[in-house]
């Protein structure tokens, strides 16, 4: 963003500003810089002092990220992509998480299409509190043919409207014929399309125009042509732009591959305004299988004579190397774990959106828990919500045990004692995100807060049938104390909660 | 009097020049008649100067800005010019509006320290090879990053049979009972760069294995593998130094590297073994940066260390369980050290096994019944310690430790090609 300290955008937040917001207006700017607060969502409030909109305008220009957010689709389904403002994300954080959408090919049966987007739209993986999803379904136009793409659109949104998430829509086709189609169904949706090139561009600005849909231009391992795709677009008036660089499956293209992204993303945070969109990712192995007519319509002239120029022979493929019994047999599990690890690696790099050949659950899993680790805020204490946790299904015969709110101290005791299936209830005593030993050392981790936490989540320790609490080994000095104030018998545990199992069997008798 | 310039001097220095003027300083007055400017005789020198003139008012408003001046959105529009004003319908140009991308680059002032691992007969030690790690100028695999020894990966191997998730046991069922048997398949089978000796069996509370007789392992796993090797003690603080001291004079002249040192013991003793042995110091620290560098100084102030003989494990928490923190900590000590932080300036190390401690990673089916299936752990265990470790090397990590043979090859094909090795 260009504003870079809240004394660029002090001026334009009204005097009153306290009493508006609950915020001071120097708290109200660092929170606006800091992106805590968005200034969306303060607009009405400032449009109600200032009629002429002009301070907003403004202060929309100097907030601005320097990567440009592009929403997809429409309602509480709606992705938004781009919108980061540093290259490493313990500078600040990295917004928006970068979604999956799972590509559907429109040559599947009506009864496959229908089960796979069913299956795409109820994946669920549980995860500290929340539950992580798929966020998008790509459309693939296989047979090159506008009615079969037409019909595959109608029943993936037909099915779609039927289940609970109406998820947004990839159209992918280099056939502005078939685009125009699926459009007519699914238009109003805010798709995005996917994609223009030297052939079709035209056709396709006209068609992101006419609809008001965000479009993909791809690059096809040329960033000139990428620059010229986005700058055109952009002369005509079309601002909602994704970037597709090109993936090439060998050893030297996709290093290319790699280093395109993260150049586009450096030019785009160094302030480069003619290529400053969201990228997205389709690492597409080619599969023997499928007959790509559409990927033969993506070589244009000029990638044909590189083609041409350079024949790839098996051994510049990116995963030759790896020997025949190292990997499952079958095609398909083959391709999707070489998906998988590419993918892995452009979600790290800079890619905004990522499209999937495959959906099988060993690729699933890793790569949204990897979105997830990549867009955490590092600046949000590593903690979780103090209180009483049920670890399996505890009962008053269970195990009572603390731990502090450091989250990673926390889900480490936490998944020791689930893994082994042990049914207790642990409590997250609010240490401000400390670890045990600094906390026991550091007075956060006292008996009186131990104490306060038990207090607070309601948690009777004498209505259990042991009046036991087992407490971390590097916590022991507070034993005494505790047992004093609490009126109930401590154990002190081992040092690592890996060790828990082990000791809970040992020392822990229900007899 | 100050020199007067006129437009036809400028339109004659921009001909010359080929529409640039770059080594010339010009100092003086323009002195111009409008109608020059109107008619096209000097379009050279009105282009010229009405960009600078323009470039020089921004400029300007910038200033005027930063002084604390309060401009309408207007002039904010006039310093940064929105390009993106919709117009709706038909397309204004028919033809790509030809555009040359500039390239970017990030440079940074400083280089990785290299450090040799293993010895060759040349040498004085027995390896085969050696290998070199660190060297890296910018961050991994960044455009410019030309100086790069290449990934490597040493497979873990243990002095005692241990309990393993599935996926991986069945890779090494038949050498569970013997280290040396263990490496050799390590190195022959899959391919590892080197193999990490753990000798576990020397913690009192498991078989509390003299730290003579786990040297005796050692010089087994020496003779059976010719690769450059990493040994490693039980992660008993009391122990180890000794156990690590032994097995550093059983590997002398091999230029091993001796797993780990650590703030919580008597690591001098460990880094005193390393300088007497001629070995590399593997410096251990819990996430965070800052002791990071304090167990780094201590090591080459208090033992005398050579910074070419340090390598960093700043810890690995696995995909899921922490992987955030371990990521950015070691983000932050690459950063440090390219950018002349010489504390931090070592090549990077990870235990990238353990992403086996996910259950994500080894659980056959989710424990919570709201997941989705998990689907087969063959293919997930695997991929789980895979995207770990290529999360990490792009965060800057060199050396992996690891143990599925599948994980090792994905991440290697995908090191390979990224970092051109």
């Amino acid at each position: 963003m260009k504003a870079t300290s809240p004394l660029d955008i002090y001026p334009y937040l009204p005097e009153n500003s306290e009493e508006l917001f609950d915020h001071t207006r120097m708290s109200l700017a660092l929170q606006l810089i800091n992106r805590t607060i968005s200034l969306k969502s303060i607009k009405d409030k400032l449009v109600e002092i200032d009629p002429t909109e002009k301070s907003y305008k403004a202060l929309e220009k100097l907030l601005a990220p320097a990567i440009i957010e592009v929403l997809i689709g429409v309602g509480e389904n709606q992705v938004t992509i781009g919108g980061d403002d540093v290259l490493f994300r313990h500078n600040k954080t990295f917004y928006n998480k970068t979604p999956i959408a799972i590509s559907i090919s429109d040559l599947m049966s009506k009864e496959d299409m229908e089960k796979k987007v069913e299956e795409i739209v109820s994946f669920e993986k549980f995860y500290i509190g929340k539950t992580m999803k798929i966020e998008m379904i790509s459309i693939f136009c296989e047979s090159n043919d506008p009615d079969t793409f037409e019909k595959a659109t109608k029943i993936v949104n037909e099915t779609l409207e039927k289940s609970k998430r109406d998820l947004p829509l990839v159209l992918y086709s280099y056939n502005p014929k078939a685009i125009r189609k699926a459009l007519e169904i699914v238009g109003c949706k805010k798709p995005l399309i996917y994609g223009a090139n030297t052939e079709n561009w035209r056709e396709m600005a006209a068609l992101a125009l006419e609809f008001e849909v965000p479009v993909t231009v791809c690059g096809n391992g040329d960033l000139d042509l990428l620059q010229s795709l986005a700058v055109t677009f952009e002369f005509n008036g079309i601002s909602d732009i994704v970037l597709d660089p090109g993936f090439e499956n060998t050893k030297e293209g996709f290093k290319n591959t790699f280093q395109n992204y993260v150049s586009l993303r450096i030019s785009g945070i160094n302030g480069d305004t003619n290529i400053n969109y969201p990228t997205v990712f389709f690492g597409k192995i080619n599969n023997s299988k499928q007959t790509n007519k559409t990927e033969q319509i993506k070589q244009t002239n000029q990638t044909e004579q590189k083609n041409n120029l350079k024949q790839t022979n098996d051994s510049e493929k990116l995963f030759s190397e790896i020997p025949e019994f190292l990997l499952p047999d079958e095609n398909d599990i083959k391709n999707s774990m070489f998906e998988t690890v590419l993918s892995s690696v452009m979600t790290v790099r800079y890619a905004d959106l990522l499209i999937l050949n495959y959906s099988y659950p060993h690729e699933i899993l890793p790569l949204i828990h990897l979105a997830d680790t990549m867009y955490t805020d590092p600046r949000v204490p590593a903690s979780v919500t103090p209180g009483l946790y049920e670890v399996g299904n505890p009962d008053d015969e269970s195990p009572v045990l603390f731990t502090t709110n450091f989250a990673l101290t926390f889900h480490t005791v936490e998944s020791d004692l689930s893994s082994q299936n042990i049914d207790c209830y642990l409590i997250a005593v609010n240490t401000g995100g400390l670890g045990v030993e600094a906390a026991a050392a550091g007075g956060q981790l006292t008996a009186e807060t131990v104490k306060k936490e038990f207090e607070n989540a309601n948690f009777d320790i004498s209505k259990t049938k042991y009046k036991t609490i087992i407490i971390p080994g590097l916590a022991a000095r507070i034993q005494g104390e505790l047992e004093i104030l609490l009126n109930v018998k401590v154990l002190v545990g081992p040092t690592d909660s890996g060790k828990l199992p082990l000791w809970l069997e040992t020392n822990f008798n229900k007899k | 009097m100050k020199k007067q310039i006129t437009l036809e001097y400028i339109e004659k220095l921009l001909s010359e020049s080929g529409s640039e003027i770059t080594d010339e300083i010009i100092f003086g007055d323009v002195v111009f008649d409008k109608n020059d400017i109107s008619s096209d005789k000097y379009p050279k020198a009105v282009e010229f100067l009405g960009k600078e003139t323009y470039e020089a008012a921004r400029k300007f408003a910038e200033i005027a800005i930063s002084l604390g001046y309060v401009p309408d959105s207007d002039l904010i529009d006039f310093i940064y010019p929105d390009k993106r004003k919709k117009t709706c319908g038909v397309l204004k140009v028919n033809e790509l509006i030809p555009q040359v991308y500039k390239r970017q680059e990030i440079k940074y002032q400083n280089k990785i320290q290299e450090v040799v691992l293993g010895a060759t007969k040349a040498d004085g030690g027995t390896r085969k090879n050696k290998i070199v790690l660190g060297g890296e100028k910018n961050v991994s695999y960044f455009p410019g990053d030309v100086s790069f020894n290449g990934n490597y990966v040493s497979l873990d191997v243990f002095d005692m049979p241990i309990s393993l998730a599935r996926a991986v046991r069945e890779r090494y069922e038949d050498v569970l009972e013997d280290p040396a048997e263990w490496a050799k398949k390590a190195v022959k089978e899959y391919n590892a760069d080197m193999v990490t000796l753990h000798l576990i069996s020397t913690d009192p509370s498991i078989k509390d294995t003299s730290a003579r007789e786990a040297s005796k392992t050692v010089e087994n796993v020496l003779q059976a593998v010719d690769v450059p090797i990493i040994i490693g003690g039980s992660g008993n603080p009391e122990k180890d130094p000794e156990v690590l001291e032994k097995a550093a004079e059983a590997a002398e002249g091999e230029r091993v590297l001796l797993a780990s040192a650590n703030l919580n013991m008597d690591f001098q003793r460990i880094g005193k073994a390393a300088v007497k042995y001629g070995h590399a110091v593997l410096s251990w620290t819990q996430m965070d940066i800052n002791s990071q560098k304090e167990l780094n100084r201590k090591l080459i102030r208090l033992c005398n260390l050579n910074p070419d003989s340090l390598v960093m494990d700043p810890t690995t928490a696995a995909l899921g369980y922490g992987l955030d923190y371990a990521y950015s900590n070691m983000e932050r000590i690459r950063l440090s050290g390219l950018s002349g932080d010489l504390e931090l300036a070592f090549p990077l190390s990870s235990g990238t096994t353990n992403a086996w401690g996910a259950r994500e990673a080894w659980m056959k089916e989710s424990p919570n019944p709201q997941d989705s299936d998990w689907g087969m752990r063959e293919y997930r265990g695997p991929l789980w310690e895979a995207v770990t470790g290529l999360t990490l090397a792009q965060a800057g990590n060199d050396l992996f430790m690891m143990m599925h043979p599948t994980a090792v090859a994905l991440l290697k094909s995908i090191t390979k090609a990224l970092g051109g090795k």
